[in-house]
């Protein structure tokens, strides 16, 4: 064991871990903080990767370390009945894959997440007392409120309050004098293009009749600011980033650290507090057995990627927070028996399942250019529907078809090999498909189930003898009615706007041969399920505390989950 | 005078007819060079010269008469067993950066055993790659255009 003893051991440098380290150090309490990756104090390294990457996915620039493995989009593949799909870290049983993905470096996910930063509505904390599905809050919105607006700050989120209008809010939803650190981001062009053809609109789900409405999105990515924020800019110089300048790379990685990542949280905590332990891999929880809570952890530490070589490691404190991502949290505790008593550890499992549609614009809309979606279309995270099936919010996408397509990669392949096309031609051929490319996601609610799970099995260790995750995965019916529903929306939606629409609902092909990834220049993902392509959000509300008192194992966003984790602290002072 | 001309010129000569850019645009990527050497790398001095030479004697024969240049390359490069689908393979490897493995077929036609498999060039053949500039935009990443730029009308190309 250790001689230290620390007030808190944190599992985990995302962005649940690094906030959680920085509002204690500034308490003047002594953290461990553990990280299974690497340091990131090489960014721009990553940055070289991404560039040479054939199929640019959000995982591509980071290391690929067996040590602290992560899942990568391109193992998703059909499940055969019965077997698992084992190309990738994740085990999965399905039936439908697990289309999501999260990093294993210092700055975890948010190192490539998108940077939407949407707070729930009321009615998501009572989805059962209101619609008769899913399973009521113990908590409320208002619980939540000002720890919102507290990461809000922390993330560094800029929208304007006035602009903020959704279903179902009610009239306090944000607090009177309320505003967001920095201020809106500009609307694409394109975005406006929509919102004049859209808005006020009426589009009917079953009985009732709802008015469109695009509004410009919450986003953890910096503008200007208002009084009483500074924008952080990149780690390795403030003075970068201080605005995003618009690389439309946000997923998977920025390149100045306009957007938001948890090394800028990590860099705020008080350093005379604070330990970090990188390549150091927890993979037990020592309980004692007399008072039934956790009294050390242990980790594996590794000195390169490349080798299997470690030492193993024994630390204790008072409290310990696992902040390792919804799927190697569950893990860690399935792996140590701690906290399961209510065998809920690992279930619920969500994602939020995205349907794509896409089609060409009438005229020149400027894709691909700007931040991934400047806007999007809430009309539909709340309402009577709810009953029949789930709700969904409707980004406008800012890069064309790029996801549903590999657009523009695609389109060359295609007008070179197949139309034939070259010089001149070839040129204006993509002139004018290309900046017509138009793309609406739709992406859905997915309620508590509890067949869909993370559990661990001792045949499927890692290389140096962790549990690989084993996901069984399924999208319910009342998903499923939401995305019908969708393309129903997205149908008139094109209608409305002259949009020749090019979407594709058959099952794609999950393999890229060598020539599609080269097509794939700059992809997210690639196509999975019937344009159903899910990528991540896969976070648990729920944490050691909390574990024997509620069955949720709810995905939140990375502001509720830096909301969620405030929401804990109290119990530390 | 047969002399006079640099292999690399040809090279930028074929590459100009294949992207329809100007020779300039192209060697301003700092590229060509660089492509050139991959090319001879993958698929060896013979067919490269071969393809070089046609695409050579079409530019500075039809240059500005784009029908019978057009002409000229479909039936001289395009529709040729060999050079048709190396012609492809230049194209797409300025528009997008990347060398894509030849077809098995065509690399049994000219009898190459080994060969390499699909590739980003380099990190500036990303930044480079010609098919963000047909678009108007930039190529994700890099070369970002600054704030609030992708509020305003497309730029006319
Ligand atoms: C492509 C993509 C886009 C996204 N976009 C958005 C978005 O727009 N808006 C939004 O709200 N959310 C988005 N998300 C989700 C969001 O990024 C995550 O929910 C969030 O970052 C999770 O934070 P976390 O701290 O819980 O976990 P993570 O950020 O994953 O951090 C976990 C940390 O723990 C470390 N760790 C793991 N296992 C161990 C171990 N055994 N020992 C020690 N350390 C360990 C990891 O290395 C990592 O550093 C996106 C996700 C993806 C994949
Ligand atoms: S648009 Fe570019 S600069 Fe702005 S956040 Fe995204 S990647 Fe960073």
């Amino acid at each position: 064991m250790k001689e230290d003893n620390y007030d808190v051991v944190i599992v985990g440098a995302g962005i649940a871990g690094a906030i959680l380290a920085k509002e204690l150090t500034e308490k003047k309490k002594r953290v461990l903080l553990l990280e299974a990756g690497k340091a990131s104090d090489d960014y721009l390294s990553y940055l070289e990767v991404f560039y040479t990457a054939l199929a640019k996915v959000p995982n591509s620039p980071y290391p690929n370390n067996p040590n602290a493995p992560s899942q990568n989009v391109l193992n998703l593949g059909p499940i055969p009945a019965g077997a698992p799909n084992l190309n990738g870290y994740m085990v999965q049983y399905g039936p439908v894959p697990f289309g999501s993905d999260y990093t294993r470096v210092s700055g975890g996910t948010t190192m490539h997440w998108l940077g939407h930063s949407f707070r729930m509505l009321p009615n998501d904390f009572k989805l059962h007392s209101k619609y008769g599905h899913g399973v009521d809050w113990p908590i409320s919105y208002d619980d939540l409120k000002p720890f919102y607006e507290k990461s809000e700050w922390e993330i560094g989120v800029s929208a304007d309050v006035e602009d903020q209008i959704y279903p179902g809010m009610g009239n306090n939803f944000f607090g009177k004098n309320y505003y967001y650190p920095m201020k809106s981001l500009p609307a694409s062009y394109l975005d406006q293009k929509v919102a004049g053809g859209i808005n006020g609109m009426k589009v009917k789900l079953g009985k009732n009749a709802y008015p469109l409405s695009v509004i410009t999105t919450p986003q953890g990515r910096n503008s200007t600011p208002n009084k009483g924020y500074k924008p952080i800019g990149a780690s390795w110089d403030n003075n970068i980033g201080q605005r995003c300048e618009g690389n439309s790379n946000c997923v998977p990685i920025c390149p100045v650290q306009a957007k938001y990542n948890a090394l800028k949280t990590l860099n705020k905590a008080d350093q005379k507090y604070l330990t970090v332990i990188n390549q150091a891999v927890a993979s037990n929880l020592i309980i004692d057995p007399e008072t039934n809570r956790i009294k050390g952890v242990t980790y594996k530490q590794y000195q390169s990627a490349q080798s299997s070589d470690h030492t193993s490691h024994t630390v204790q404190g008072k409290i310990f927070v696992i902040a390792a991502h919804a799927v190697e949290t569950a893990k860690l505790l399935l792996a140590s028996s701690a906290a399961n008593s209510s065998d809920l550890v690992g279930r619920c499992l969500m994602d939020h399942p995205t349907m794509l549609t896409w089609g060409l614009m009438p005229e020149d809309i400027g894709s691909y250019r700007g931040p991934g979606a400047t806007s999007h279309i809430p009309t539909f995270r709340d309402g009577a529907f709810r009953k029949e099936h789930s709700a969904f919010i409707v980004p406008v996408d800012n890069w064309g078809w790029l996801w549903g397509e590999f657009s523009p990669g695609s389109d060359v392949t295609r007008a070179i090999n197949q139309l034939n096309l070259f010089g001149k031609k070839l040129r204006g051929y993509l002139d004018g498909f290309v900046s017509r490319q138009f793309g609406l996601q739709f992406e859905f609610e997915q309620l508590p189930q509890h067949a869909n799970r993370v559990t661990i099995d001792p045949n499927y260790l890692d290389q140096l003898g962790n549990y690989r995750p084993v996901v069984h995965y399924d999208i319910s019916d009342y998903t499923r009615a939401a995305m019908e529903a969708a393309k129903g929306v997205s149908d008139m939606i094109f209608a409305k706007l002259g949009v020749e629409d090019y979407t594709e609902l058959q099952p794609r092909r999950y393999r890229l041969s060598p020539m599609e990834r080269g097509q794939a220049i700059h992809s997210r993902a690639q196509g999975i399920w019937s344009a159903l392509i899910a990528w991540e959000r896969t976070n648990q509300i729920r944490s050691l505390t909390k574990t024997r008192n509620h069955g949720i194992t709810k995905t939140c966003t990375s502001s509720d989950r830096a909301a969620c984790r405030l929401l804990e602290l109290p119990i530390l002072r | 005078m047969k002399n006079k001309q640099s292999s690399v010129d040809d090279f930028l000569d074929l590459s100009s007819l294949l992207t329809g850019f100007d020779k300039v645009d192209l060697q301003g990527t700092g590229l060509a060079e660089i492509y050139r050497k991959e090319v001879l790398g993958i698929i060896g001095a013979q067919i490269t010269t071969e393809i070089e030479k046609a695409g050579t004697a079409i530019y500075r024969k039809y240059r500005n008469r784009e029908k019978l240049m057009e002409e000229a390359v479909r039936t001289e490069i395009l529709s040729h067993a060999v050079l048709g689908p190396l012609a492809k393979n230049i194209t797409s490897m300025w528009y997008l950066g990347v060398w894509n493995q030849m077809p098995q077929a065509w690399l049994d036609h000219v009898g190459i055993k080994q060969t390499a498999p699909s590739h980003v060039i380099s990190a500036d053949a990303y930044k480079e790659s010609l098919v963000w500039r047909v678009v108007g935009s930039h190529p994700p990443g890099a070369k970002q255009p600054g704030y609030g730029t992708w509020s305003l009308p497309p730029k006319t190309r």
